[in-house]
């Protein structure tokens, strides 16, 4: 499968800010941080996650008559309109609506939790960069402990 | 610790031409049946290949973040579903030790009334009293068993145990094999902290010290059965985490056995490897069963930190017996809040920001629910197709649970509670239980997971419904055995790795016995 067009990480890294937008204490998911954390999502995840990735954030984008009566694409509403769409996705009666939600949720959330800025804002302890190893060897006997 | 030097083969993903191994015996998967079969075999004096679909990881390779973990150690990034009215994610460890790296180490002996269930089901002679009481002191002194106290059960864990005290209910200190936990609330993510006896760390290790092999990142794709016997195992290497760029299939490997070959690739493993391998019965792959859960989320008025301690420390039995339900401390990452709690936006980020003052605690229920479980058509690799949707009555029987735990953490000074129900208000006072007692019971707004799977191959003697046999062999096939959850013939209601690692014992004991008397004889 070829990397994701640049335009569709940019529609899901918006998707993920009207999902995530923050309060005055604690900083929300900003399509800078959402872009290239998305990049490696995509570039490593299997083609499974990928794909139900696009397709809950194109669900998103278009479900807007099922929720604030629009015909015009969520990311092309108004703040406020966008809000409520937001919203009202999260508690839609529509299962699989709610499940897109929940996937743009849980996929937003690895890159919210984590982030160093927002742990600190609720005096979470922060992560060490992940140590990405496609397969190790068991650790020798110079590195492993007594 | 065992040093690399000093230990037996270990062929890790290769692409280098095909590669063939002998030995007496080959176990497919390294969770807590393979591990335990292995290691019982090995101690015996049998040389065992050990195959491994995931990767090799030491402590220090472990990842701190949860994306990390569905990356690095869980079988195919935790996209595995149920598939039903409602999807349920499946989570599952994949890489050397299995489930028991991502596991909270939570050790709970069989109960009796199971062991009854499974003398009635013809089981008795395999699986006397005596013999599990032996296995179960055996593992629980090998892994360092020792129950959580203190800092360990951090103040959510504290505060349940003070709850479940308060309402007289049923509680204690969980059972854990992590000797001197460090309470960093990290199980999830492998405890980098070294402390958990995930069997990567322990059985593993010591089978290859005793001459074993382990086949890492080694996807085993049929077991090979001629005129009635198994003969060994198939399959290819496949690199774990490989990026786009990388080739993932690697060479391919056969192994030859003497004298068998144990299944133990977890019950959404062994019942499709069989299938692929041609091996036909009426209840093969059926039978899938589970112990699914959910959680509550108490918001206090001081700050709780469940990140803080171990991940599970505290649980409760009260309502084991009547409702089949089993009640846990449960913290979760501030990664999994986001999900976890209903809704999106403005009022969603005003709730996580509470993440601090919260505590979860969960249900898990003794599902009466079965389910099917087959290969996928898209080939080895590909996640199995699961059939599997809690009936009503696990639904109320969940209910019953989360309605407990709501009372609870009223009565350690919750303000509200988030139940995460569809239908119902996204937080709760504790004036509005009567809500939650009449929550839906329609499975699809109710945010269920699947840990706790069982069956797929069950054990007994009725030939009809159980795929291995009094024998323990699979009914058909000489020297073919099933050692993992997928052979267990009922839930138990409790936490199973104990259970698992037990029975794999016992049937590789009997194995090995068996080959030594006949050779003797
Ligand atoms: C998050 C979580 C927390 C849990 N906490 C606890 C707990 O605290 N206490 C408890 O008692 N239980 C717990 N459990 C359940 C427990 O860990 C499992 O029930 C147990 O590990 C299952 O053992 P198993 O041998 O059947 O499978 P696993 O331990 O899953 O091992 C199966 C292995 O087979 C490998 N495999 C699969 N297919 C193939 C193949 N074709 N070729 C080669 N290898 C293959 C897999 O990669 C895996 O390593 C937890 C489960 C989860 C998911």
């Amino acid at each position: 499968m070829k990397p994701p067009a640049g335009y569709l990480l940019r529609m899901e890294a918006r998707v993920l800010e009207a999902i995530f937008p923050g309060t005055t204490d604690v900083p929300g998911l900003c399509r800078e941080r959402a872009l290239p954390f998305l990049a490696m999502f995509h570039d490593q995840s299997p083609r499974t996650l990928r794909l139900a990735l696009h397709a809950s954030a194109i669900a998103f984008v278009m479900a807007t008559p099922l929720t604030v009566g629009a015909l015009r694409p969520a990311l092309l509403l108004a703040p406020e309109v966008l809000a409520r769409h937001t919203e009202a996705c999260a508690g839609h009666r529509v299962y699989l609506l709610r499940q897109a939600l929940l996937m743009l949720k849980t996929a937003g959330g690895f890159c919210w939790g984590a982030d160093q800025a927002v742990r600190s804002s609720m005096s979470v302890a922060g992560y060490k960069p992940d140590p990405l190893k496609a397969g190790c060897a068991p650790a020798t006997s110079e590195e492993s402990g007594p | 610790m065992i040093r690399a030097r000093d230990l037996g083969e270990h062929l890790p993903f290769q692409t280098d031409g095909d590669c063939e191994i002998e030995a007496d015996y080959a176990v497919v998967g390294s969770g807590a049946g393979g591990a335990a079969a292995a290691l019982t075999l090995a101690r015996a004096g049998y040389r065992v290949a050990l195959c491994e679909s995931g990767a090799w990881r030491e402590p220090a390779d472990y990842p701190s973040s949860f994306f990390g973990a569905l990356r690095d150690l869980c079988a195919d990034w935790g996209t595995l579903f149920s598939r039903g009215r409602s999807l349920i994610p499946v989570l599952q460890g994949n890489c050397v030790g299995g489930t028991t790296v991502i596991n909270s180490a939570i050790m709970v002996r069989l109960p009796g009334d199971v062991l009854a269930e499974w003398q009635e089901l013809g089981l008795g002679d395999v699986f006397g009293e005596g013999a599990f009481d032996r296995v179960q002191d055996e593992i629980e002194e090998e892994l360092g068993v020792e129950p959580m106290a203190g800092p360990q059960l951090g103040t959510s864990g504290e505060l349940m145990l003070a709850a479940l005290r308060k309402l007289k209910m049923e509680g204690h200190a969980m059972r854990r094999a992590a000797p001197g936990c460090e309470g960093r609330g990290q199980c999830l993510q492998g405890c980098s902290a070294g402390r958990k006896s995930s069997l990567n760390l322990q059985w593993v290790p010591e089978t290859l010290s005793r001459g074993g092999a382990l086949l890492s990142e080694a996807r085993v794709e049929r077991v090979r059965i001629k005129d009635g016997r198994a003969l060994g195992v198939s399959g290819h290497f496949r690199r774990v985490g490989a990026r786009r760029e990388q080739p993932r299939k690697g060479s391919r490997f056969v192994i030859h056995t003497k004298r068998g070959v144990l299944l133990a690739a977890s019950s959404t493993g062994t019942a499709p490897l069989l299938q692929r391998s041609g091996y036909r019965h009426a209840a093969l792959g059926r039978n899938f069963m589970a112990q699914p859960g959910a959680g509550i989320l108490g918001v206090y008025p001081d700050a709780v930190h469940m990140e803080r301690g171990t991940t599970q420390g505290v649980a409760s039995m009260q309502l084991r017996e009547s409702h089949g339900v089993k009640l846990e401390s449960l913290s979760i990452p501030l990664e999994i809040l986001a999900a976890r709690v209903a809704g999106a936006g403005v009022g969603h980020a005003d709730l996580l920001e509470r993440y601090p003052h919260m505590a979860m605690w969960a249900a898990a229920v003794r599902a009466e629910a079965r389910g099917t479980i087959r290969p996928s058509p898209l080939g080895p690799s590909a996640p199995p197709t699961l059939r599997y949707e809690p009936t009503r009555g696990d639904t109320q029987r969940l209910r019953a649970g989360i309605l407990e735990l709501a009372r609870l953490h009223f009565a350690a000074g919750a303000q509200q509670v988030l139940p995460g129900v569809h239908g119902l208000p996204t937080r709760l006072g504790p004036d509005q239980l009567d809500l939650l007692a009449a929550a839906p019971l329609d499975n699809r707004c109710w945010t269920w997971v699947l840990t706790h799977l069982f069956g797929g191959c069950v054990m007994g003697a009725d030939k009809r419904h159980a795929v291995v046999g009094t024998d323990l062999c699979v009914r058909g096939v000489d020297a073919l055995h099933v050692v993992d959850a997928s052979c267990l013939p009922t839930t138990l209601g409790v936490n199973p790795q104990l259970t698992i690692m037990s029975v794999a014992r016992l049937v590789a004991e009997r194995l090995a016995n068996e080959t030594t008397n006949r050779s003797t004889g």
